[in-house]
């Protein structure tokens, strides 16, 4: 009986070292990337929506930003079996005896951890974000997120633009952030004890889901738009000739530097201690 | 300055078709290199220029076509070619031989304006000449040996 009880005592010492877990992201349900997306784009719908008209365009342009909306969904798993035991000698009467302890504490314990992040920017043409009316804005999903349903993106831009009205300031590069944060943790022990000895086996851990939310605005950079025809009038069967300006490369290479240096700002930012 | 007579024009009519030649001007664009030639979304810039004297409207625009067609796959260049002859509808259209002679005798019956000097825009879609009859047999037939 006592061989049998250490058997899988053992097999879990040993079969713990082969183990390296990688957690995969959960589904959607569980992690609703959809849905804080398609929740901070409405909620940037309206708010941009409700600017537009009430501030003035040199402050604030509702209209002239690129903005971009990055998620990082990040999976933390902890997992710490335990096991122990201990032994008198002899089990039963004598007035000199042993008491051997393998693992005090918890016993012997093996931690394995993992975790596995991701990044994800969304990109949207402020202007075109005001006028676009197939953002299903009114949808109501069977996972519907409480976490997600209200992420005080508006309020934020409102309240910023509000601001920047009264003190006659201008609003230069706009940044949010928000953290969804779901923990799961659990821990369960088993003893067994028989006359002079007992066995333990301890399982903790925890199960992390975390996806942060970071919302940039980069302006567009001001370049004069213009059109220039190049080839004169052709022929049957050739079409007209009218092309952006030469400026136009100028102007995306402008936009993409600005848009690197936002991000590299706001990763700054979101740096964190490493828990060891 | 006195009105030109009908006999008058008919005679400048005349002249211009025992006399038909038409210029064909060749203007070439360069552009930098891409997948696709895209000739309406891309910037051109004017290389060179060329004038071919034609002997006749049929040819400058049959001459122009084939050129046109022979650049239409390449990406880096473009033509834009234009036959100046010095009779047709005045804006976009230039007369062959025989509509030279229909138009004329229209115009002398003052049923259509008269023929005009014209700059005619050559396109991959511009209408090619009418094949040329072959020339008359000799009336006793070939020869035979």
């Amino acid at each position: 009986m006592r061989a049998i009880s250490k058997a899988p005592l053992l097999a879990l010492m040993y079969g713990a070292t082969a183990c390296a877990i990688v957690p995969d992201l959960p589904w959607d349900w569980a992690l609703p990337m959809q849905e804080i997306l398609l929740h901070t784009t409405c909620e940037l719908q309206r708010a941009l929506r409700d600017i537009d008209g009430f501030t003035n365009r040199n402050q604030f342009d509702p209209r002239g930003w690129t903005i971009k909306v990055t998620l990082n969904p990040k999976v933390d798993l902890d997992i710490a079996p335990g096991a122990g035991l201990t032994r008198r000698v002899p089990t039963v009467g004598g007035t000199r005896f042993t008491n051997w302890i393998v693992g005090a504490g918890n016993g012997l314990t093996y931690e394995m951890k993992g975790n596995k992040t991701g990044s994800m920017d969304f990109k949207f043409d402020s202007g075109d974000l005001m006028f676009d009316t197939n953002v299903p804005c009114e949808t109501e999903t069977s996972s519907y997120h409480s976490l997600t349903k209200y992420l005080g993106i508006r309020e934020w831009l409102y309240r910023s633009a509000d601001a920047m009205s009264l003190t006659g300031s201008k609003i230069d590069s706009p940044f949010f952030s928000a953290d969804v944060f779901i923990n799961f943790t659990g821990g369960n022990s088993y003893t067994y004890t028989f006359p002079g000895a007992t066995d333990f086996v301890t399982l903790g851990g925890f199960f992390k889901l975390q996806e942060t939310l970071n919302i940039n605005f980069i302006a567009k950079p001001k370049a004069d738009q213009f059109k220039v025809v190049t080839l004169p009038e052709g022929g049957d069967g050739f079409r007209p000739n009218k092309v952006q300006g030469a400026n136009a490369p100028v102007v995306t290479i402008l936009e993409s530097q600005q848009s690197e240096l936002q991000q590299i700002r706001q990763q700054l930012q979101n740096l964190r201690q490493v828990n060891q | 300055m006195a009105e030109p007579t009908i006999s008058s024009v008919a005679a400048a009519a005349a002249a211009a078709a025992s006399k038909f030649s038409t210029t064909l001007l060749l203007l070439f664009f360069v552009a930098p290199p891409a997948h696709l030639k895209q000739e309406s979304q891309r910037v051109w810039t004017l290389q060179s220029t060329s004038q071919i004297q034609t002997e006749s409207p049929e040819m400058c625009v049959s001459i122009g076509k084939s050129i046109i067609d022979d650049i239409e796959p390449v990406n880096t260049l473009t033509v834009r070619a234009y036959c100046l002859c010095p009779a047709g509808n005045g804006s976009n259209l230039c007369f062959f031989r025989e509509e030279h002679k229909e138009q004329v005798s229209l115009a002398m019956r003052k049923a259509a304006p008269m023929p005009l000097p014209t700059v005619q825009r050559l396109g991959p879609r511009t209408r090619l000449p009418p094949l040329s009859s072959p020339p008359p047999l000799p009336a006793d037939g070939p020869a035979k040996e």
